[in-house]
């Protein structure tokens, strides 16, 4: 009580002074009336003390009347709520675990979406800024521009936006310090930081006036995560430098905390002016590297922007095909429809956000399925302790408490629980949040977000646990506090009323069977789609086949590089436990390709435009992969020999697309252009998947490794294996080496795992929504448990009865379990119906099977069952062993 | 003392808005003002003029000020809200409509 007074004294100290000078001034006036009227100043005194009363009942009346203070009620219902918590621990414990669990999800979930899809770019006016993508003559649109272009946009769009330029933020190894590490580094424009509006925290950024010198300005910016990383936040910093290959930068300035670039998922360490790349990378048109940012000017929409984007776009490129002579008439129809479009970017650009935005709203949906799970728990647990404490309402009700206030003191009662559910559900979530984001990317390119309990998320968990108290409080306080006050105080502590709560009780197991249904299934409908992707024949055999990156820094001639090349390939076949090697460029879910339109000879037709997709490998690819050669030859030698005729292996895509059923060995193609580079078809190839497991594999043209751009000097080392092991790694190194000294290798790693990277959306939905999937399952039991308990508690002496009057065993127990069931069935049948409309929400993830299937609805409604039928059965158990007259006598 | 025994509670607070309709006062004031236009007919306890007052503060009818009056002492001068004044107008014509009903039950007695 002490401390409820101490701050009663507190708030009202103010009021209670005023209140003083308020009847010290009445009083003052009133012994001024009557000495004016002649009394002497001790008996005027008197007097006026005598007209006002009792100074002290006069205060307390004026503080009654002033009304009681909320925060004292607040403060005085949690007082009574943690005693009321702390007499049932156990009660207390089971609804706070169970509501943190549903909490800490939703929290980590939250931080995740909110990382992703929801927080805004920390840029100045971000709501302001767009990204451009460009459309291609085959209907797909890419990010990417050159430096010319970009020059030409910036004059074409003056009028309406301002524009930055910025390339992907690529790793890449740099000596920062004689220290060699990778960094993330990215290319911008001059006035990229100034049109963002990204101050420097120390030193300065770039200057728009970058873009207009070619090669002089070799400085870098870094970021302030990566400033406290490597330099522990020295200031001396600035001018150190920061080495990429043999280009030295030195290091001007750092970017103000919080900003790590545009791409969510991507946080870039350093970025250098574009205009230090090299200058033929710079006036090539075909360089399309570079990402245009536009600034809209204030109240320009995104459409006015478009406009001349639009026109200068589909200008360029009829210039451009003008020059290139021997395009078919339909291309460059084709060129004069191109499509440029102006898209948001206040979120920032994110790759991560179109692969994963589906999956996480879905995973969000599956928590949040969760939360009203244990919601529905609490609930039933509260209503059936609401009849344990209808006497202690009474009680109160009887000595004068509202109804309001009662339902107040019962809210806080579920608030308080909700409370201590949030705080351990965040720190939980502390943890769960990590590793949830590894999930998102593979371990060798990890997804970098800003995740953390930073104020967005606490507000979130916040809120979501003030609506979960009030979500599972409010209809047990209502319950409770409808009391008939007689009746209660005469049944002495039973509960008194009907069948109703029960009812409730029901009606909230049906509700969680029908949810712990749709997430079951959802689950097995992701278990299946993972599955069948893993055992989809993806044209090559991903076991035993390990894939290096390797590059080739050696500065001799065409013929010399490809010697050596090939002379790394005849080392690599002579390892030990080595079946086969190859190198490639492009090959499967390698994920960078060239692609193009080409014409047959001897075609007469229409030119045809899908574009095929250019492999440049050595010989033995096919081997290495496992594929085949269904017709003609592979590479040999003398196909990499300077001024050998052009040749090329295709796939059985691209044979069909051409020839159809006819032959195409010894036939020639071209890429468009005048004149024709005739190349033979020497074989044809197995299809084998390319870009991903679900797509159909994409018409293909192998070709002889140093064709394009003369000898490679970055290509993917493949080896075919005894066994799927890395420890052939030191003696590649070795081989390698001994190859030629200019060959440097990057780790080594199994085909498998580089093709289950593509699987990753489907891994994750698969895992989190089975383990939900089981959390449900016991939620579910759990409630039905606790819900038959109670309703077989109150039955006790009807049981007792029944047993007495010789009912057996088995029929008491078939009683209960048959009532238990009736809202599992009824669950159960809205379940599958839910299931399957959610299971076509989610079709466009799903892979070799349909969310109708019945296989993937039944087994989960099988498992419902079968656990709600042991969990009910225990207490049915329990119920029937009772004897009959130690029923009787609890009466 | 304490609850007015002769005055009905809702009389009380009628006298004390009607009061302030004029001006805004301090307690001291307020009590004269009902003794001197009741003709000394009502005597208004000073004891129940304050927590009437401080009920009437905390439903919003009528607000406080600190000020200096003409004596030059500090006191807390009450003055009627928007909604106090509504208040009034209501009741007023509440208690016309049925003090004529009592006048004609009297006179018809």
């Amino acid at each position: 009580m002490s401390l409820i007074s101490g701050i009663r004294a507190w708030i009202g100290r103010r009021a209670e002074r005023e209140l003083d000078d308020e009847l010290q001034f009445h009083l003052a006036q009133q012994v001024d009336e009557y000495m004016a009227a002649g009394m002497p100043p001790s008996e005027a005194e008197q007097a006026a003390r005598r007209a006002l009363g009792g100074m002290a009942l006069v205060k307390e009346e004026c503080r009654e009347a002033r009304g009681g203070n909320w925060l004292v009620d607040a403060l005085r219902d949690v007082r009574y709520a943690l005693r009321t918590m702390g007499r049932s621990p156990g009660f207390t414990a089971a609804a706070v675990v169970t509501l943190a669990l549903g909490i800490g999800a939703n929290t980590a979930v939250f931080s995740i979406a909110d990382a992703v899809l929801l927080k805004m770019l920390p840029v100045r006016d971000p709501q302001r800024l767009f990204v451009l993508a460009f459309g291609s003559v085959y209907g797909r649109t890419n990010s990417g521009t050159s430096f010319i272009n970009y020059r030409e946009i910036q004059t074409a769009g003056a009028r309406f936006a301002d524009f930055a330029a910025e390339a992907r933020a690529g790793r890449t190894q740099a000596v920062v310090n004689h220290h060699e590490e990778p960094v993330r580094r990215s290319s911008v424009s001059g006035n990229y930081f100034e049109l963002l509006g990204v101050r420097a925290a120390l030193g300065r950024t770039f200057e728009a006036s970058f873009d207009d010198e070619l090669g002089r300005h070799p400085e870098a910016v870094i970021s302030h995560g990566f400033w406290r990383r490597r330099f522990n936040l020295d200031p001396a910093v600035l001018g150190s430098t920061i080495q990429f290959g043999n280009d030295v930068f030195r290091i001007t300035g750092v970017a103000e905390p919080g900003f790590s670039g545009l791409e969510v998922g991507t946080m870039t360490d350093v970025w250098t002016p574009v205009v230090m790349s090299p200058e033929r990378q710079l006036r090539a048109r075909g360089m399309v590297l570079l990402r245009i940012i536009a600034r809209a000017k204030p109240g320009v929409r995104a459409e006015q922007v478009r406009g001349p984007l639009l026109a200068w776009y589909r200008q360029m490129q009829i210039e451009w095909a003008r020059s290139a002579a021997g395009l078919p008439a339909n291309f460059l129809d084709r060129l004069t429809k191109l499509d440029l479009q102006v898209l948001p970017a206040a979120r920032g650009i994110s790759a991560l956000r179109e692969r994963y935005g589906e999956p996480i709203q879905i995973v969000f949906a599956v928590v949040a399925v969760i939360l009203l799970l244990a919601c529905g728990n609490v609930a039933n647990l509260l209503l059936a302790r609401a009849g344990a404490r209808q006497h202690e309402m009474a009680v109160r009700a009887s000595v004068g408490a509202g109804r309001t206030r009662l339902i107040r003191q019962l809210l806080t009662e579920s608030i308080l629980p909700a409370l201590a559910a949030a705080a351990l559900g965040a720190c939980a979530a502390r943890f769960a949040t990590p590793a949830l984001v590894t999930m998102l990317a593979p371990s060798d390119a990890p997804v970098q977000l800003a995740v953390g309990l930073d104020g967005r998320v606490l507000a979130f968990t916040a809120m979501v646990s003030i609506l979960t108290a009030i979500a599972f409080g409010v209809v047990p306080a209502m319950h409770a506090t409808r009391v008939d006050v007689h009746a209660a105080l005469k049944s002495a502590g039973r509960p008194v009323w009907g069948r109703r709560p029960v009812w409730q009780g029901r009606s909230l197991i049906a509700v969680q069977m029908a949810l712990s249904l749709v997430l079951l299934a959802g689950a097995s409908l992701f278990v299946r789609t993972l599955v069948n992707l893993r055992a989809l024949d993806p044209g090559f055999d991903r076991h035993n086949v390990l894939l290096a990156e390797v590059a080739y820094s050696g500065g001799e001639n065409n013929h010399r590089v490809v010697l050596s090349w090939q002379e790394l390939l005849r080392r690599a076949q002579t390892i030990p436990g080595v079946e086969s090697a190859s190198v490639s460029i492009g090959g499967p879910f390698a994920g960078a390709s060239m692609s193009g339109p080409v014409r047959i000879l001897g075609d007469t037709g229409p030119a045809r435009l899908d574009p095929n997709q250019f492999v440049a490998v050595s010989s033995r690819f096919f081997d290495t992969f496992g594929g085949r050669l269904i017709e003609g030859r592979d590479f040999e030698p003398r196909d990499f020999e300077d001024g050998a005729g052009r040749v090329a292996i295709v796939n059985e895509t691209m044979k069909r697309r051409y020839f159809g059923s006819a032959n195409a060995i010894g036939r020639q193609f071209s890429m468009f252009g005048d004149p024709p580079h005739w190349i033979e078809i020497i074989g044809v190839a197995s299809d084998m998947k390319f870009d991903s497991l679900r797509t159909a594999a994409p018409a293909i043209i192998y070709e002889p490794f140093p064709v394009f751009g003369g000898a490679p000097k970055l290509m993917s080392l493949e080896l075919r294996a005894h066994r799927d092991t890395l420890a052939v790694a030191p003696v590649l190194r070795r081989e390698a080496t001994a190859a030629n000294a200019g060959f440097t290798l990057q780790e080594l790693v199994p085909h498998s795992k580089q093709i289950d990277d593509t699987l990753i959306r489907e891994r994750l939905l698969a895992t989190v929504g089975t383990f939900f999937g089981i959390v449900a399952l016991l939620l579910t039991a759990l409630g039905l448990y606790g819900t038959v308990g109670y309703a077989v508690s109150r039955r006790t002496q009807e049981i007792g009865i029944r047993m007495a009057l010789g009912a057996r065993q088995g029929q008491v127990v078939w009683m209960i379990l048959g009532e238990a069931l009736t809202p599992v069935v009824a669950g159960g049948a809205a379940g599958v119906a839910a299931a399957i409309w959610t299971g076509r929400l989610v079709s466009g993830l799903l892979f070799g099977i349909r969310p109708q299937d019945p296989g993937a609805i039944l087994v989960p409604a099988g498992m419902l069952l079968a656990t709600s039928l042991a969990a009910a059965f225990v207490p049915a158990l329990r119920a029937c062993r009772t004897a009959p007259v130690q029923a009787l006598r609890n009466e | 003392m304490g609850k007015p025994s002769d005055l009905v509670q809702g009389t009380l607070d009628l006298l004390i808005l009607k009061t302030l309709a004029l001006e805004p006062k301090h307690g001291w004031a307020i009590a004269k003002r009902i003794q001197q236009v009741s003709s000394e007919v009502l005597q208004v306890q000073q004891g129940s003029l304050y927590p009437a007052l401080h009920r009437l503060e905390h439903r919003g009818w009528i607000k406080a000020r600190w000020a200096e009056t003409d004596t030059g002492r500090k006191a807390k001068f009450y003055s009627l809200t928007r909604t106090g004044a509504a208040h009034l107008a209501e009741q007023v014509e509440q208690w016309n409509r049925l003090s004529g009903a009592i006048n004609t039950v009297i006179q018809e007695a």
